[in-house]
């Protein structure tokens, strides 16, 4: 076999035939201009919303990121709501006052939820103040700072955990 | 005409594969709607609490309730079979892919990922090629070898590819290295038959661990590497098309592991095995399937007679064309969920449109609507509600179980309501869901929830009694 039969055998297998190669005969079926941009558009958006996860404030909000059964989505958590209504402090039985997949939601450390949910307790009447605690492990079942979420009812402040959850290779 | 994408948007992609993948991907999420979606629909709304996705939708939907998620779901899974069983039609598929997107946006209740993913792919499916199966076998209009540029089908890829490799990139942290994270989210009782068996390579657990979680981030990248070579599939030679449709092995390992695993996530898998057995497979093999399916409906249309349309007057079609929507009305309301009827009835209103609007255009068209309205409420009324089919033997029952859905949708509901100590609604809700239990197990579980819900009432006359008693104190 000469090295041009050679060359030739191996081009075949690997990429086919120049004269074989299937052809646009359509110039009018090639993407225009507007096309490329739109798909170039598409693809950025695609990449950048997972990106944005790492300059969020919320590392619990795993959204749109891909990060399927991350470390901390094996964060397990245990919620105790309270709350100062008439002046006396009492423990929230969640089950009975939201549907039990928002409590998942709320033992997810997620802002949104836990500030609706907040908001609303604010909206009872007589309460003065409405409380979120998540007391979490992380994956190797080591305990976590605990999450604590308050809304002062008069004024509508809310303040956040201090303690950044433990993440990737923090300890 | 240059660009820095021009070569990737222009490569041949068959017109078969952007085809089959639409239709298998629309029929796989009808019945993800119907099946695993609705059954969880009470939830929503309950207590007037909700979070959406997206701060605009909070302040621009109303709180998302049980007959509009329910009846959102019901549309996109008519409007999905009427495309699968009839022609691709851009503006249905617009419509379908912003109800679709609709329903998970409009509340955190709904967060998972694969969904924004499909809403991705249907937005990339919106700008492919609005082929029928005859055109796609290359027999009409088109390029070489039915070949041309599908900038669509390349983007449906990119996506998939896209979510691959972020997926395993975001898996390089400590914890899923060491496999702490998956020895958490694994039923570990199910790979200690596998560390038995493969003892003699003398792993210990947490090498097992440490093997299988890295290992899950090479498959996912060797799958997002495989589905972007795979579009120059129709590029190589012989060997080359053999090597990428290998690839096909990578997401069947890497799916059956994670449902080996118990892994809760849905119906990801199918749609991420079916993509990408239809984006690695020969186009000759999908050209025979698509060709055997293309037999089989001119065979169906002959034998009913409906190529003979010469007969036929415009009233003869309008008449058909009303029994059509009243059956498809019909079966919706018949399906005992919140939404159902006026899904069907929104259903029907969008058809007309389209019927009416397609028949001005060419006496021809929407000629498919009918019949493929028909179908596919008949397909999501028998998913729904369809008791067992099979056979008692020896060895148990064999075929198909009957559907959970309406007894899980109102199980779930009942059990709400009882956690909230409603005790009536839990009641009415259990009752719904004794009737629609598939066993008699579940029927008799049911059956002990109402007498224990029951012996919790107060009776109207020792209501009476106790409060007299209480006024004489």
């Amino acid at each position: 076999m000469t090295r041009e039969r050679a060359n030739e055998t191996i081009r075949s297998m690997i990429g086919g035939d120049a004269d074989d190669k299937p052809t646009n005969e359509r110039a009018d079926e090639a993407p225009g201009r507007w096309a490329q941009r739109a798909f170039a558009l598409f693809v950025a958006f695609q990449l950048a919303v997972p990106l944005s996860y790492y300059l969020r404030a919320d590392p619990y909000d795993e959204r749109f990121a891909w990060r399927m059964f991350s470390d901390l989505r094996v964060h397990h958590c245990e919620t105790v709501a309270t709350e100062v209504r008439d002046g006396q402090a009492t423990t929230v039985v969640l089950g009975r006052v939201i549907h039990y997949a928002w409590i998942e939601h709320l033992e997810r450390n997620r802002r949104g939820v836990i500030e609706r949910y907040l908001r609303t307790r604010c909206d009872m009447h007589g309460v003065t103040r409405a409380a979120v605690v998540n007391a979490c492990e992380d994956a190797a079942q080591e305990p976590l700072p605990e999450q604590r979420y308050t809304r002062d009812c008069r004024t509508g402040r809310v303040s956040w955990p201090n303690a950044r959850v433990a993440s990737g290779g923090e300890r | 005409m240059s660009g820095p994408f021009y070569p990737l948007l222009t490569l041949p992609i068959a017109r078969v594969r952007a085809l089959v993948l639409a239709k298998f991907l629309l029929l796989l999420l009808a019945l993800d709607c119907a099946i695993d979606l609705i059954p969880h629909g009470g939830r929503y709304g309950v207590g007037g609490f909700n979070v959406a996705h997206f701060r605009f939708l909070d302040a621009a939907l109303p709180v998302p309730t049980p007959s509009l998620y329910v009846g959102a779901l019901l549309c996109v899974s008519v409007l999905a079979l009427v495309l699968v069983v009839g022609r691709l039609r851009r503006s249905l598929l617009v419509v379908l892919t912003l109800v679709y997107t609709l329903s998970w946006a409009s509340s955190l209740l709904d967060a998972y990922q694969h969904h924004y993913l499909i809403s991705l792919l249907l937005v990339s499916m919106c700008t492919f090629r609005m082929d029928t199966f005859e055109q796609a076998l290359g027999d009409a209009e088109g390029g070489k070898n039915g070949l041309l540029p599908a900038p669509g089908y390349i983007s449906f890829i990119v996506t998939c590819a896209t979510v691959y490799l972020f997926a395993a990139l975001m898996k390089l942290d400590a914890d899923w290295r060491d496999g702490s994270a998956l020895r958490r989210i694994v039923d570990t009782t199910q790979l200690d038959g596998v560390f038995i068996r493969f003892a003699f390579l003398g792993l210990s657990e947490d090498g097992w661990y440490r093997l299988l979680a890295r290992g899950a981030v090479g498959l996912q990248l060797a799958i997002g590497a495989g589905l972007l070579a795979s579009l120059t599939a129709e590029r190589r030679g012989w060997l080359g098309r053999l090597l990428i449709g290998l690839c096909v092995l990578a997401p069947l390992a890497f799916h059956a592991s994670a449902e080996a695993m118990s892994l809760e996530i849905g119906w990801f898998t199918r749609y991420m095995v079916g993509i990408a057995i239809i984006a690695f497979a020969p186009r000759e093999g999908l050209e025979t399937v698509v060709g055997i399916v293309e037999w089989m409906r001119r065979s169906l249309r002959r034998l009913v007679g409906a190529d003979d349309t010469e007969n036929d007057s415009p009233f003869a079609r309008g008449v058909v064309a009303a029994l059509a929507l009243a059956f498809g009305v019909l079966a919706m309301s018949r399906l005992d969920l919140p939404g159902s009827t006026a899904a069907g009835v929104v259903c029907a209103v969008l058809l007309t449109a389209c019927y009416g609007f397609e028949r001005r255009g060419a006496a021809e068209s929407g000629s498919d609507l009918p019949v493929a309205f028909v179908l596919a409420t008949g397909v999501v009324f028998a998913s729904i509600a369809h008791p067992a089919i099979g056979l008692e033997s020896d060895r148990g029952f064999i075929g198909l179980d009957a559907s959970t859905v309406r007894f899980d949708y109102y199980r779930f509901v009942g059990g709400d309501r009882r956690r909230r100590l409603d005790v009536e609604g839990a009641i009415a809700a259990y009752r719904k869901s004794y009737a629609y239990a598939p066993t008699e197990d579940e029927r008799e579980s049911t059956a002990a929830k109402l007498r224990a819900l029951s012996s919790q009432r107060v009776a109207p006359s020792e209501a009476r009694t106790r409060s007299d008693g209480a006024r004489h104190r």
